[in-house]
């Protein structure tokens, strides 16, 4: 994925946790343009990850993915203004063209 | 197998490609004389053994086997071939009784042998004794039964019993001669046939099937029972001032019949007839009394109250072994319908665990066609990217042969295992299903734990079982900790103990141990069979499985298991005598 993002000149960071990406903006304050969360996380997982940073006041675009596709998770992921729900396998210009969408650019 | 030698030369009459039809005619017709030709040997030898073990003055045997061997003959072989059987065996007794008695006499016995034997085995194949195995108490008793009552009917009608009614023959009262004729063919069949019939129909196979160790046991079985039958039978007659003595062939007679089956003991109680008809004719052992007349009675009734008890036990040992397997089959195809139920529940978090590899492989190929379009010589990237491909490739793989493996039927044999990888496996195959739940695994396995005992897969299906019903307990409810604790422990009793603890919504307040019953179900999908053929399992493995409700909230879930070999013997091993 970052791999991806980085063949279209996407600057990108990749984080193993809620824990790691909370850190990371609390360190050095670079906020993101767009997020990409996985719903299906060990420990907290995306749509919990995007509320903890909506109580925080940060309303990052964020493209939440999954690997189960199901009417609640949908529901309850565009419930916190999600900017996108995909479903794994996520196709390659799928997931630009929904980053695209999300940061305004290209 | 079940017809002996004769279906074995139909067998080759009818085999293909065994040369011309001519040759495979001639080998059926020779194979057909050679058998005629062995069984009119057997004929002749028992009937000159019967000769030799006559009354004195008189014309009645201790023991008259050939007609049981006859008999088997005709058990053996299918109906068609009986009048093979009859010939060989009227002409073995015509040359065995040559110059022993006269012509009538041989012609008299012969009419009414045939009629005899006829007759009994067409009683017992009408009371369905045929195939006889003597593994059920029914067969066991019925053949009891015909092999007395035939005997009683044919000994109005033979030479003897008529002559000495007619007061031809006075040696004997006719009441006497008829008690003798009667004993005889009933002790002659009941020890005589059971050997034959299934012997000829098991042991070729089975003894190839025997462990060392069997054969190590039957040996010591066999040599305790000739020791103590050559003490009993062939010591001096002081040895009848001690009857208990004769109790001391009890204890290896069943051996033979808890340990090798009817044909054990079929052939065990036929050795003890040998070795004390052997020793009483020797003037040995507790039945030597003072009229030979005696003594031969005294024996015969000795023969019939042994074996018939031994024969009975010996079906019943059978019978409840037969239950047993049944009973294993039927658990483990249990457990192998439930395993596969298990995956069914866990589709939809193996396709999110298939989904994974699947998408970073999307990923990296489409990246790797981007690369291509724009800088085609960057080789070093488009390298990592196909040994990504390569990687998550052979994850998903992974992923589909544990599934393959969990589901696979049948029984898988007992081995030592360490229970620290199959919780592993567990985890692995169950990891979806936590991701999913959001659950956060601890696990908790010391160094240097004892193995189990075990069937690999079924202990995994328990695993597995435990951490996902967890997980469904948790993702019941909201607002809490997802965690899953995982405990190894030997508690230094010969036990390994595993624990599954949740913090999920814990066990219905009813009764913790209402899960464990089948159908029981808190989910809307399952069958409710889970938790009851896990315990079942664990309960093979003669271990113990139980869950409580945590005082702080969840439920955890105990597996014991012994870790001495000893204790955990396969419960569903095979005899194979």
């Amino acid at each position: 994925m970052k791999r991806l993002c980085r063949a279209y000149d996407l600057d990108v960071a990749t984080f193993a946790s809620a824990q790691q990406l909370f850190e990371s903006l609390d360190g050095d304050g670079r906020q993101p343009d767009c997020l990409v969360l996985d719903i299906h996380m060990p420990g907290v997982g995306g749509i919990e990850t995007r509320t903890q940073l909506l109580q925080r006041g940060l309303n990052i675009p964020s493209i939440m993915i999954t690997g189960r596709d199901d009417e609640e998770t949908r529901e309850r992921a565009l419930a916190t203004g999600a900017f996108a729900y995909l479903c794994k396998p996520i196709d390659a210009d799928t997931l630009l063209d929904a980053i695209a969408d999300a940061t305004g650019t290209f | 197998m079940s017809h002996g030698v004769l279906a074995t030369g139909a067998s080759v009459a009818g085999k293909p490609g065994v040369g011309s039809d001519e040759a495979a005619a001639v080998r059926a017709y020779a194979s057909v004389g050679l058998y005629a030709l062995l069984l009119a040997s057997a004929y002749y030898l028992s009937a000159r053994l019967g000769l030799a073990f006559r009354f004195a003055n008189s014309q009645v045997s201790i023991i008259w086997p050939s007609n049981a061997v006859m008999l088997s003959a005709l058990l053996l072989a299918p109906p068609r071939r009986w009048w093979l059987v009859m010939v060989a065996c009227g002409l073995a007794h015509v040359a065995a009784m040559a110059g022993a008695i006269p012509p009538w006499r041989i012609a008299w016995q012969l009419c009414a042998n045939a009629a005899f034997v006829l007759t009994t085995a067409f009683a017992l194949r009408w009371f369905s004794v045929v195939p006889m195995h003597l593994e059920s108490r029914r067969q066991v008793f019925v053949f009891t039964v015909v092999a007395f009552a035939s005997p009683v009917v044919f000994s109005l009608t033979t030479p003897s019993f008529i002559r000495s009614l007619l007061g031809v023959e006075p040696s004997y009262s006719p009441g006497v001669n008829y008690l003798r004729t009667t004993l005889s063919n009933a002790t002659g069949m009941l020890l005589v046939v059971p050997v034959v019939v299934l012997s000829a129909r098991r042991w070729p196979t089975r003894l190839m099937e025997m462990s060392r160790r069997r054969i190590a046991e039957a040996a010591l079985m066999t040599l305790s029972l000739l020791a103590v039958g050559l003490v009993v039978f062939t010591t001096g007659p002081e040895i009848a001032r001690y009857p208990s003595l004769l109790l001391w062939i009890i204890p290896p007679l069943l051996w033979a019949a808890v340990r090798f089956g009817p044909v054990g003991t079929s052939t065990s109680l036929l050795v003890v007839a040998v070795l004390s008809v052997w020793g009483t004719a020797r003037q040995l052992g507790p039945f030597v009394l003072r009229a030979d007349d005696d003594q031969v009675l005294s024996l015969q009734l000795f023969w019939i109250v042994l074996s018939q008890p031994a024969m009975l036990l010996a079906a019943v040992i059978r019978e409840r072994e037969q239950t047993e397997q049944a009973f294993n089959d039927q658990r483990n195809q249990l457990a192998h319908v439930t395993r596969v139920a298990t995956v069914g529940e866990m589709s939809g978090a193996l396709a999110h665990e298939l989904r994974q590899p699947l998408m970073s492989i999307l990923a990296n190929a489409q990246a790797a066609q981007h690369l291509l379009a724009r800088e085609p010589g960057n080789v070093a990237s488009l390298n990592e990217m196909l040994q990504d491909i390569v990687q998550q490739d052979r994850q998903a793989a992974l992923v589909i042969s544990r599934v393959r493996s969990f589901q696979r039927g049948g029984e898988s044999p007992f081995e030592m295992l360490a229970m620290e990888s199959v919780v592993r496996d567990a985890l692995a195959l169950a990891r979806s299903a936590m991701v999913i739940s959001g659950v956060d695994v601890q696990l908790h396995a010391p160094a240097g734990l004892p193995r189990v005992r075990g069937d690999p897969v079924q202990l995994l299906q328990v695993m597995v079982n435990l951490i996902v019903n967890s997980c469904e307990a948790m993702d019941a409810r909201t607002g809490v900790d997802r965690r899953l604790n995982l405990r190894l422990s030997s508690n230094g009793t010969g036990h390994l103990h595993v624990s599954v603890s949740d913090s999920g919504a814990g066990l219905p307040a009813s009764g913790e141990d209402r899960v464990f019953q089948p159908f029981f179900t808190t989910k809307s999908k399952g069958l409710g069979l889970g938790l009851a053929v896990c315990r079942s399992i664990a309960t093979a493995h003669r271990g113990r499985l139980w869950g409580e409700n945590n005082p702080e909230g969840g439920a955890t879930f105990h597996l014991l298991l012994p870790t001495d070999p000893g204790h955990a013997e396969h419960t569903t091993v095979r005899r194979d005598s």
